[in-house]
């Protein structure tokens, strides 16, 4: 019966879930989605302990509206589209609360910034630093072309996926995802001199 | 298009070298947690809300105005049972009563025409508004009260014997004799218990009056 399940696509799964309310099936779909899912909203947020929270959230959703879904759309795109709406929330509050924070220090209500740590080219050799940089490089990407950007060149949809996940059409997405290329190849130029 | 991915080639390849983030390893545990939280949580919900289902509360609603119904008709009852307007006098046996004009020896000759009426329907009707004032006033009697029924009823026999020397027996009308004895003010039975000096003093009163009463047969 396990071994069936697992055999089983996602559409397969979440039909058995809808129609025998079977735990094992939403097992098999947490499994097969939660890593991917943890990799797109970490580089979406830059931060470990909120995706983790968005990707719970992401699947408690799943579950309390399986039956919401229908087996038109692909269930890849329902359940990216899902957290791709809760990790756009959660940035804004977190950005929200950044810049509420930041411009209440001080008597003077002076703007503060945040000191930007730029790298060091001479002593960027390791790859976690490299990764370090690019994630930093992604974040300061505007959130509407950063989106595109992850699901196009680091979870490798096709634009008819992304256009489907964001409620873009395809022109839009190719147009964004140009556009947000562009800055972060200006971003990331010095990682491109060596 | 082909071009645009040719143009950002290097972007693509080093976004693609990205390290893959991984979910923490207790995240099937969290989540089961969480969701388990989440179920219970709606259960509670639902079964407040089932509680509070109109069809739910119906039966709640008319068992409590039953109950409401049935404490005041009980209540209205037991008022009525105690009302004590409503309730019979009852007869007390301690009472000294002058049963009839008889014991005063006035001699009805000396009674005027009202005389007619019958000494025992005057004394029995002022028994019986005794009796509803003492019923009434029950709780009211002290040792004040014991002591001014006294006081009047000395008062009463003294304004008597006054009122004897004084007026012409002709002018003595039954009601009036039978008054004198027993006053309606003065009817507080309960509260006449003379003592031996009160009660010599009533012998020497009465024998003052049966003097006066032969006087006048003499004369």
């Amino acid at each position: 019966m396990d071994k069936n399940l697992n055999a089983l696509s996602d559409e397969e799964l979440i039909a058995e879930l809808q129609q025998t309310n079977n735990e094992r099936a939403f097992e098999i779909l947490v499994q097969r989605y939660k890593n991917p899912l943890t990799n797109y909203v970490f580089r979406f947020l830059g931060d470990f302990e909120a995706c983790s929270d968005v990707v719970q959230e992401t699947m408690i959703k799943f579950y309390r509206y399986k039956d919401n879904y229908s087996s038109v759309a692909k269930f890849s795109t329902w359940i990216y589209t899902i957290a791709g709406n809760l990790a756009r929330t959660e940035y804004r509050r977190r950005q929200r609360r950044n810049f509420l924070s930041i411009n209440d220090y001080g008597e003077d209500h002076k703007v503060f910034d945040i000191p930007d740590e730029c790298y060091r080219p001479d002593v960027m050799t390791d790859s976690g630093i490299k990764d370090q940089i690019i994630q930093e490089a992604l974040l300061k990407v505007k959130e509407d072309f950063r989106e595109v950007v992850i699901l196009r060149d680091i979870e490798g949809m096709s634009y008819e996926e992304i256009a489907e996940i964001t409620g873009l059409n395809e022109g839009t997405v190719k147009s964004r995802i140009n556009r947000g290329r562009t800055k972060l190849q200006e971003l990331l130029k010095d990682i491109y001199k060596e | 298009m082909i071009d645009d991915e040719k143009k950002y080639d290097d972007l693509i390849k080093t976004l693609k070298s990205l390290q893959q983030v991984k979910a923490p390893p207790n995240f099937e545990a969290d989540l089961n947690r969480r969701l388990n939280a989440e179920k219970y949580a709606n259960e509670e919900k639902k079964s407040i809300k089932r509680f509070f289902i109109p069809s739910r509360l119906v039966p709640s609603f008319g068992l409590a105005a039953a109950a409401i119904v049935i404490f005041f008709l009980v209540n209205t009852n037991s008022e009525e049972a105690d009302n004590p307007f409503l309730m019979e006098p009852k007869v007390r046996e301690d009472m000294i009563l002058v049963s009839d004009t008889e014991e005063l020896n006035i001699p009805k000759s000396k009674l005027g025409k009202e005389s007619e009426v019958s000494d025992k329907d005057v004394v029995v009707e002022k028994k019986v508004e005794g009796m509803r004032r003492d019923n009434i006033f029950e709780d009211r009697s002290t040792d004040e009260s014991l002591s001014a029924g006294r006081n009047e009823l000395a008062v009463s026999e003294t304004t008597m014997i006054g009122e004897m020397d004084s007026a012409p027996t002709e002018e003595l009308s039954a009601p009036a004799a039978t008054g004198l004895a027993i006053q309606k003010s003065g009817l507080n039975f309960r509260q006449i218990k003379p003592n031996k000096k009160e009660q010599e003093e009533i012998l020497e009163l009465k024998k003052k009056v049966q003097i006066l009463k032969k006087n006048d047969k003499l004369e």
